[in-house]
């Protein structure tokens, strides 16, 4: 039974005993009152009349006129003039023209019992005869059943009174008590919020204590972060310039390439620096360095979004991968632009340094290598058209025609209004091999076959229909596991989660559909707990409290920039297939994913690791704590 | 009781008792005459205001026998309880106030009436005239006002509690002698 219903019942209980214990006494004390007064004036009333009686002749006509106009003029019952031997010598008696103004009820269960007051009359010494005089009770007893009335009347309001200041107080202790549940409950899902201290003194010492909890797990999590952060830099980031080394740059473009939600339009970039032997000779190697920062501060500004890497692939290779609708063309001379920027004001004549440039799109089914191997191949020829030569390497698109942003909004609304929705189902695999989930990615109907996620996302993203996709999605996927029974995830993009109307319509939705609900995986790009935490942890909180799991994608390339991870309250992680690719021959990234399983765990989140290729990869990683897989390896 | 009033009040206790043990089947007329007797012999006539320090205190049997004193209502008391006691129906027995004319002053007092019959001359036991007469022979009394506790003790069953019972002088004694134990 709940607190609040204990405390109640204990409420009624009280009043009930006190309200009702002085009604009952106070009623029964108010009858004895009257009885009692009812006696005496009976005793008195019969003494005076004796009294005057005897001092009379003791004419019967007199003594009866005195017993009447006593009788006629006081408020009796009954007055009776016996002689000695108990018989009548005269009699007056009321008899009620039944005015009944009390409930027979109550006359039967309070009636009042008056004794008769008796007294002698004496005539000279001999005695005359007994006067007995009952006085009449009907005023006593509608004066008791008005009281009663109003006593009853009191109590009653008395009762609802207490009865809302009882709620009104339960209310005040318990507003408190439900945070203080709320926040316990949190806590136990491994979600450690801190909330404000009530004013109760026992319920600010319990929240204290769940406060001083969640402190202390966020400055653990702050430590290891730092860690991370530290291995992060030794492992994925070139000393001196701080861009993505070359595994780590190789890793990412191969996310990029296996990655069916990555846009089409991948374009590559390759900067070298010519004759680093001999610049090192003329400025000096800190000159030079100097130099090598500033191209590594153009190529990060030429970065426009989140997903966007670059890195050093040797010491004069640099490279840089961007998406979108810029041309290649378009691109190579932003980039041109940035970097003359930052050699001008790096030495008087910025042109004697030979920067060629070489750029190609990424083409579909091309591998990592097949796409190296054609960029050096550009670049070598742009090395041959001088200090600032330009190889471009335009590729057709395949797979339909060349649209513009208008053809893309009918494709993408045509597809939508027509086919719906389809969702891909690749299996998600605890290190037992037992299923977690179904990974579920969006499919849409162009052009004659269903479409992955790349080949639409960044046409739907421009176009402003990603929400409306994502919530298809999310219906689609609550159709399929009433119907399959199996638990699902899906993605959802970030203008998604900062969409309140597609938010509002998933709650919705999931509030219907409990049971569904329950087995209904939510996963959001790591990015989100970048740049949306609020969005992020209003909706998480929400999504939880339905029943549903929640969880980032593509985590590790921006971990140790979320702040308060303990505050969003996440089931699960998947860890971008860039940091754990060949994690069996590779060790440099080892320590990095230990230390992230091991900040997880300590949440209670499960790592899952995305884009296992092969079974040694996943032996690799299970060894490093990770819990579940995903990817070409896992069926 | 001898707590209260030492030995001698006790002894004239155990006296009195004795007294109702040995009457208690003899015939009324007896029974009034050893009564009256024992009474007028062994207490002496006392103001109120000597015994109990007021001016109209009305002593129970008990209180009394005590202090073996007390004006014509404590005797008068004492031989109406003493005689109900014996067996003597309520109905038959008087409290009787009366007009006394003593050597040509005029006092108010109190006498027992004993009725042979309802409606038969009272017998008068008084403590100024020793014997036992008819009321008629009683030429010095006249008769005022007469009650006894019918409706009051014998016929009232109230709780011995009754706060009302303080206020009547008579109901008043009636409840401390029931509090001595006499029912």
């Amino acid at each position: 039974m709940s607190l609040i219903k204990q405390l109640w019942i204990g409420i009624c209980l009280i009043l009930m005993l006190a309200l009702g214990g002085s009604f009952f006494i106070s009623t029964l004390a108010a009858r004895q009152y009257l009885e009692q007064q009812l006696h005496l004036k009976n005793i008195d009333n019969a003494t005076s009349l004796a009294l005057s009686m005897t001092q009379m002749e003791k004419d019967p006509v007199t003594l009866e006129l005195l017993l009447a106009a006593q009788f006629d003029s006081g408020h009796y019952q009954r007055i009776r003039l016996l002689d000695p031997q108990g018989e009548v010598i005269a009699e007056r008696q009321y008899h009620s023209r039944d005015e009944k103004r009390i409930p027979e009820w109550f006359d039967r269960f309070l009636s009042i019992d008056t004794q008769p007051g008796i007294a002698q009359i004496q005539d000279g010494w001999q005695q005359y005869g007994s006067l007995e005089v009952l006085s009449h009770s009907r005023y006593a007893k509608e004066e008791l059943w008005a009281s009663t009335k109003r006593l009853l009347q009191w109590l009653l309001l008395a009762a609802l009174l207490s009865g809302l200041v009882g709620t009104i107080i339960l209310k005040m202790i318990t507003r408190p008590l439900g945070h203080v549940v709320r926040q316990a409950e949190s806590i136990g899902q491994r979600h450690f919020v801190t909330s404000k201290e009530p004013r109760t003194r026992e319920f600010r010492k319990l929240v204290r204590a769940m406060n001083t909890l969640s402190a202390s797990v966020k400055s653990m999590l702050e430590k290891e972060t730092q860690k991370l952060e530290k291995l992060r830099t030794a492992s994925q980031q070139d000393d001196l310039t701080g861009l993505s080394n070359r595994e780590h740059f190789l890793n990412l473009l191969d996310s990029v390439i296996t990655r069916e939600d990555s846009e089409q339009e991948v374009a590559v970039y390759l900067v070298r620096v010519l004759n680093l032997v001999e610049l090192n000779q003329r400025f000096g190697r800190d000159k030079v360095d100097e130099l090598l920062l500033g191209i590594a501060h153009a190529l990060r500004s030429h970065l426009s979004r989140p997903e966007e890497f670059s890195g050093r692939l040797n010491g004069t290779d640099f490279a840089l991968v961007s998406f979108g609708e810029q041309t290649l063309n378009e691109g190579s001379q932003l980039l041109r632009e940035h970097l003359e920027q930052q050699l001008s004001s790096l030495v008087a004549d910025p042109l004697q340094i030979g920067l060629p440039m070489a750029a190609t799109d990424l083409q579909p089914g091309e591998s990592r290598g097949q796409l190296l191997s054609r960029l050096d191949g550009l670049l070598a020829r742009s090395e041959q058209r001088g200090n600032r030569g330009i190889m471009v390497h335009n590729v057709d698109r395949p797979g339909g025609a060349q649209r513009n942003l208008n053809d893309w909004r009918i494709s993408i609304t045509q597809s939508l209004a027509d086919s719906g929705v389809d969702l891909g189902c690749y299996a998600v695999r605890a290190g037992s091999g037992s299923l977690i989930h179904w990974e579920r990615p969006v499919r849409l109907f162009i052009d004659g076959i269903w479409q992955n996620a790349g080949f639409f996302v960044g046409w739907a993203r421009r176009l402003g229909v990603l929400a409306e996709i994502d919530w298809q999605v999310v219906r689609f996927a609550i159709n399929d596991i009433r119907e399959h029974e199996r638990d699902s995830a899906v993605n959802i993009s970030e203008s998604a989660l900062c969409d309140l109307e597609f938010r509002t319509r998933v709650l919705d939705l999931l509030k219907y559909h409990p049971v569904e609900a329950a087995r209904l995986w939510l996963e959001f790009p790591e990015t989100c707990a970048v740049r949306q935490m609020p969005q992020l942890k209003q909706f998480s909180t929400q999504l939880r409290e339905l029943g549903c799991k929640v969880g980032l994608e593509h985590v590790g390339l921006e971990f140790t920039q979320i702040r308060e991870l303990e505050g969003i309250g996440l089931d699960y992680l998947k860890i971008d297939s860039a940091i754990i690719r060949q994690a069996d021959k590779n060790t440099a990234n080892h320590s990095f994913i230990q230390s992230l399983c091991a900040i997880g765990h300590s949440l209670g989140i499960v790592m899952i690791a995305e884009g296992v290729l092969n079974e040694p990869e996943r032996q690799a990683l299970d060894a490093l704590n990770v819990d579940g897989y995903t990817g070409p390896g896992i069926e | 009781m001898q707590q209260r009033y030492g030995d001698e009040g006790s002894a004239f206790l155990n006296a009195w008792l004795t007294l109702l043990g040995e009457q208690r089947d003899q015939p009324p007329i007896q029974q009034l005459e050893h009564i009256n007797g024992f009474f007028n012999r062994h207490i002496t006539f006392t103001e109120d205001q000597l015994l109990w320090r007021e001016k109209d205190y009305w002593a129970t049997p008990l209180q009394t026998m005590g202090v073996r004193g007390g004006d014509c209502e404590d005797f008068s008391i004492a031989k109406y309880i003493s005689l109900l006691e014996l067996g003597i129906p309520a109905d038959k027995l008087r409290l009787i106030y009366v007009r006394a004319k003593t050597e040509g002053s005029v006092q108010a007092h109190m006498v027992l009436g004993y009725f042979t019959e309802p409606d038969a001359v009272p017998l008068i036991l008084d403590n100024l005239n020793p014997d036992i007469l008819p009321a008629n022979k009683r030429t010095d009394l006249t008769p005022v006002f007469s009650f006894n506790s019918q409706g009051l003790w014998l016929g009232g069953q109230k709780s011995s509690s009754d706060p009302t019972a303080r206020l009547s002088r008579w109901r008043d004694l009636l409840q401390r002698m029931r509090e001595e134990g006499f029912h």
